[in-house]
């Protein structure tokens, strides 16, 4: 049942947009679409109760590409990112742990509600996120290598405020916009399903090699979080910057495997838009 | 220019922006604080649900921690918690667990519970040519005046490539049979013994199943995986008698050598029982970051046997103090017999 509700969900995410933009042509502001080449470093935190019940600590860097496509009503992207990952943790000594990260996902979002002057709005919907995670622990012989994949699908919320919005028309007739949005994106979990080793973190051996990804189990429950505080900056030609601060908690069902990921990030963006 | 209300709207967003991302403690339990109880109980918890031989080797794992529960208490030093789980892990008799910290590895000697069944030394005065061939992990050579191929293998730490195993076999193609001698030989690689074992196999067949942890009850195994050794179609193959050398020393990937051969109608096991560690080690990491490594699988011969204490030989032959004294290996003077 549970399958059945998140691959309605993921279909929700990827495909009901195609339909909504298309009924949407009556909207006062056009389709805008944008592209974000992004970079980001942070503060993460990372444990793998399977092998350890030690919180690793370090930094996270990862650069990352969204398309985005909007209009009045609408908000649609999808989203890919990869980066790396270095923690360690002190004891007696010092130990090691690096990461692999890559995500991918996007978001479909309604506007549900602005302020009169249209300078305060909601928007609300689905959002699709997945996280696979390399941790390469060499001290940790045949369970070195552990390979997790995480997918959450949230409920999506973005309160977005225009800072600034200033509209001027030039000599040669063309009206340019001036927009500096700030945003607060919140993403409650509704369904999360983690792909995790097996109970002994080892698997199927019989040729002399034991495989990393031989019998992973599909896990589902426990949290995921999201937040995005964003300010945009966009320039008379469309473009723009934005500096974000995000955030992500993991944590997968309570099991002798969990997963625990804490990131905490900053982020930088350059936004273009596309026509 | 910022109004009242576009700043109080923005400073609102910021602060629960804020205030949103500061929520983890909500989500992530503590640490376990780096005491000696604290490692102490870790480590037996973990041995207690993952360790796969409590019944073969009859251990009772309760009445351990009770033996060793009263000598650990918090503020002792690094060294003696050290100590008391090292004396608590040798319970198991096991080559394959081990405790490491920043100033020790523990260990239990397996390779003590027999004698030392080969002087190398006492073979390459007296058995092989002053050049012999050396591919690590492989020494070779011709015995018996080019009838017999001797292969020493001491380790297989370093792993055996199928371009190493077929380029010495080409040597060797015309002897009457070989030596396989892997006495004192710790395991490493066990793809490395596959490589080498499909060559010298004639036909595919099973050699083993293996059953993993699958939960923390004492029985709770998946499985069975099959292990199949298989004669490569293309390449060198070597399907002629093949006598393998084993003693106490004889350990982990190597025993699991032993255990094919043992499979195979043209080879032979002679020597003593090899040091067995036929469950795979898997690892962890205590609360205070010492790492440790336990058997969690169980290896079942075809016949329905469990060699995880050692995997006896076909022809039992110590080595001869005396006669080594006069540079005689009689446990390999026994091997070239029974080829020739």
């Amino acid at each position: 049942m549970l399958q059945k509700i998140f691959l309605c969900g993921l279909t929700w995410v990827f495909v009901f947009p195609m339909i909504a933009f298309a009924q949407v042509p009556q909207a006062e502001r056009g389709n805008e679409h944008f592209l974000d080449v992004s970079a980001s470093i942070g503060y993460s935190a990372f444990r793998d109760q399977g092998v350890s019940p030690i919180l690793y600590q370090g930094f996270t860097v990862l650069g990352g590409l969204r398309y985005t496509m909007e209009n009045e009503l609408w908000d649609f992207s999808v989203e890919g990112e990869g980066g790396v990952g270095f923690y360690e943790a002190t004891r007696l000594a010092v130990y090691e742990t690096s990461t692999i990260h890559v995500g991918y996902g996007g978001h479909l979002r309604r506007q549900f509600w602005a302020s009169e002057s249209a300078r305060l709005r909601y928007e609300g919907g689905l959002r699709l996120h997945g996280l696979v995670n390399v941790r390469r622990n060499s001290s940790l012989f045949n369970a070195a290598t552990g390979v997790t994949n995480i997918n959450t699908l949230f409920l999506s919320n973005e309160l977005t405020w225009l800072v600034s919005h200033r509209e001027k028309t030039k000599k040669s007739g063309r009206t340019i916009t001036r927009r500096r949005p700030l945003s607060l994106e919140v993403n409650i979990p509704l369904l999360n399903v983690a792909w995790l080793p097996d109970y002994a973190y080892i698997t199927d051996f019989t040729d002399g090699e034991p495989s990393t990804i031989g019998e992973h189990k599909l896990y589902w429950g426990g949290l995921r979080f999201q937040t995005r505080l964003s300010y945009r900056h966009f320039f008379t030609n469309g473009n723009a910057l934005r500096f974000s601060y995000v955030s992500d908690y993991v944590r997968t069902s309570e099991t002798f495997n969990q997963i625990d990921f804490i990131n905490h990030a900053f982020q930088f963006s350059l936004v273009m838009r596309l026509h | 220019m910022m109004t009242f209300s576009n700043l109080k709207i923005t400073f609102f967003l910021l602060a629960a922006g804020l205030l949103l991302a500061s929520c983890e403690v909500l989500f992530f339990e503590e640490e376990l604080a780096d005491e000696a109880r604290n490692n102490f109980e870790y480590l037996w918890q973990q041995c207690d649900e993952n360790y796969s031989f409590f019944e073969y080797k009859n251990v009772n794992w309760d009445s351990v921690y009770d033996a060793y529960s009263p000598r650990v208490a918090n503020g002792m030093s690094a060294d003696s918690l050290f100590r008391v789980l090292w004396n608590m892990l040798n319970e198991l008799r096991d080559g394959h667990v081990n405790l490491i910290s920043p100033f020790n590895v523990s260990r239990f000697d397996i390779d003590l519970l027999g004698p030392d069944n080969i002087d190398f030394r006492l073979i390459r005065e007296n058995y092989l040519s002053d050049r012999y061939y050396t591919n690590l992990p492989l020494i070779h050579d011709f015995l018996a005046g080019g009838q017999i191929a001797y292969f020493r293998i001491g380790s297989f730490a370093t792993p055996l490539s199928d371009g190493d195993v077929q380029i010495a076999l080409s040597r060797y193609r015309n002897t009457k049979g070989m030596i396989l001698d892997i006495r004192g030989n710790g395991g490493g690689n066990l793809s490395s013994v596959f490589t080498l074992m499909n060559r010298l196999s004639r036909q595919k067949m099973k050699v083993y199943d293996s059953y993993i942890k699958s939960g923390p009850g004492r029985e709770d195994f998946s499985g069975p995986q099959e292990a199949i050794l298989e004669p490569p179609s293309r390449g060198l193959r070597y399907p002629k008698p093949v006598m393998v050398l084993t003693d106490r020393g004889t350990f982990s990937a190597a025993s699991f050598l032993a255990v094919m051969a043992r499979e195979l109608p043209q080879m032979t096991l002679i020597g003593d029982t090899t040091g067995g560690g036929l469950g795979i080690p898997n690892g962890g990491q205590l609360p205070n970051g010492w790492t440790y490594r336990m058997s969690i699988s169980r290896t079942i011969t075809t016949d329905g046997q469990n060699f995880e204490n050692g995997v006896p030989p076909d022809i039992r032959v110590i080595l001869n103090d005396d006669l080594t004294k006069l540079g005689i290996d009689n446990v390999l003077e026994r091997a070239m017999a029974e080829i020739l």
